[in-house]
């Protein structure tokens, strides 16, 4: 599907690379753990991509030597000179509007809309155009949402969320931008904890024995580029998408405490708290329904795949249960503490 | 209204949780609520439109209550279910 025949339909008009480019000099296979995704990019573009992807940690691999492609999924990104037009209202089935970005689901697929850029995301393939002097950020964003997206026929869905594991149990650290999971999460790595992606993570029903697991998605994790963790500016490079961020391949750091995948027994839905002691306390599930739900980013979406999502939903939520913690400044200085409260809030295995 | 068909509203997502509970989720405003074991129970039913006087009745056959507090029960959960816009009349 790297033909650059522009697809038709109302629904994608204007929403396609240009015909007649040279051949797309980047062109990789990205491995995402439940699949592979093929992703080709102009020479414009072909250095962002690069960027994004080794931000993220994904694995990739030249197309011609990848493993075969599950559904043969790919992403195509190109840049336009051309001025890009809006969504046709009646194409239009449901808005998503998030800060600069919206989504709407359209008969074709769904477009995803940014000041600069545009994509829609077919059935197994997404096509991404952006105008010039859209910055890296907006490029990022594009990838990965387009990515998230693909996934979902695959059964993957994608969460707001970093994932670790203490000894078999997987946890979850849920939740908005600045709360502080990723130092929350990067101090628990420190006390010897494994890790499976920061920030995002995807959501997969098949895993192991039933369980619902969660997939790498954003294998390095993103600090603030500063010198509370002094070990990681050798092994970080700036993050494409945050300025004042580094993307640390904390795999480089801690080898043997990386993992691909973990089936979460525990939901943490961590605050800031004033306090020098971080607290713990039980959500009910209600409760814990509605913030996790607040951390999908298609949460809008209404399509095929809508109804097995939240039934996922529903199996991780029995699967683990849900705490709240208020985060004190004990993450950073008493971590061991944290650590300890944390795996006591864990259920007993079988 | 005792002929008036409820059916539940297409793009509402229910999700059963752990404590017996089910969530629905209204898609296009993101609100969502919680249903007690027979509220889910009856939103199962009304998968297919239903009048109010079936519940009732289909109620009264499932759980141990009488059928003037079955009928009090639909009436007063189809009503909240309309005020929301989680079911339409059919």
């Amino acid at each position: 599907m790297d033909s650059e025949t522009p697809r038709s339909g109302a629904a994608t008009r204007g929403f396609v690379c240009p015909p007649g480019r040279p051949a797309l000099p980047l062109r990789v296979a990205l491995d995402l753990g439940v699949a592979h995704v093929r992703v080709i990019a102009d020479a414009w573009l072909a250095a962002d991509v690069r960027r994004t992807a080794v931000a993220m940690g994904f694995a990739s691999a030249p197309v011609a030597s990848a493993p075969a492609q599950a559904g043969g999924l790919s992403v195509r990104l190109c840049r336009t000179d051309a001025h890009l037009p809006d969504v046709p209202p009646d194409a239009v089935l449901r808005l998503q509007a998030h800060d600069l970005a919206r989504g709407y689901s359209t008969p074709g697929g769904t477009v995803l809309w940014t000041p600069g850029g545009r994509s829609l995301v077919a059935a197994a393939s997404a096509d991404v155009e952006v105008v010039a002097g859209a910055s890296p950020a907006e490029v990022a964003w594009h990838l990965t949402v387009s990515l998230q997206l693909l996934l979902r026929p695959l059964g993957a869905y994608g969460l707001h969320a970093a994932a670790l594991e203490r000894g078999p149990a997987g946890v979850l650290l849920v939740g908005p931008s600045d709360v502080g999971k990723s130092t929350l999460a990067y101090a628990l790595v420190r006390q010897g904890w494994g890790f499976v992606s920061d920030d995002s993570v995807l959501l997969h029903a098949e895993g192991r024995d039933g369980a619902v697991e969660a997939v790498a998605f954003r294998r390095r994790f993103g600090l603030d580029a500063d010198d509370r963790f002094p070990e990681v500016a050798a092994h970080a490079v700036p993050q494409p998408a945050e300025a004042g961020k580094w993307s640390v391949d904390v795999a480089a750091l801690y080898a043997g405490q990386a993992r691909m995948q973990t089936a979460p027994r525990l939901l943490v839905f961590p605050e800031i708290a004033d306090a020098a002691e971080s607290r713990l306390g039980r959500l009910a599930p209600a409760d814990a329904y509605g913030r996790l739900l607040a951390q999908v980013g298609t949460r809008r979406l209404d399509d095929a795949h809508t109804r097995a999502h939240h039934a996922l939903l529903g199996r991780l939520l029995a699967q683990a249960p849900a705490v709240r913690l208020a985060a004190g400044r004990d993450v950073l200085d008493a971590p061991a503490r944290v650590a300890d409260l944390l795996s006591d809030a864990l259920p007993a295995l079988p | 209204m005792t002929d008036a068909h409820f059916a539940r509203r297409p793009d509402t997502i229910a999700t059963e949780l752990p404590d017996g509970e089910t969530a629905l989720l209204d898609l296009a405003s993101q609100r969502y609520y919680t249903l007690n074991g027979t509220g889910a129970w009856i939103w199962e039913r009304l998968a297919t439109p239903q009048t109010a006087e079936a519940l009732s009745h289909a109620l009264v056959g499932e759980y141990e209550v009488e059928l003037a507090a079955a009928r009090d029960g639909i009436a007063g959960l189809l009503d909240h279910l309309r005020r929301e816009g989680l079911v339409v009349l059919s």
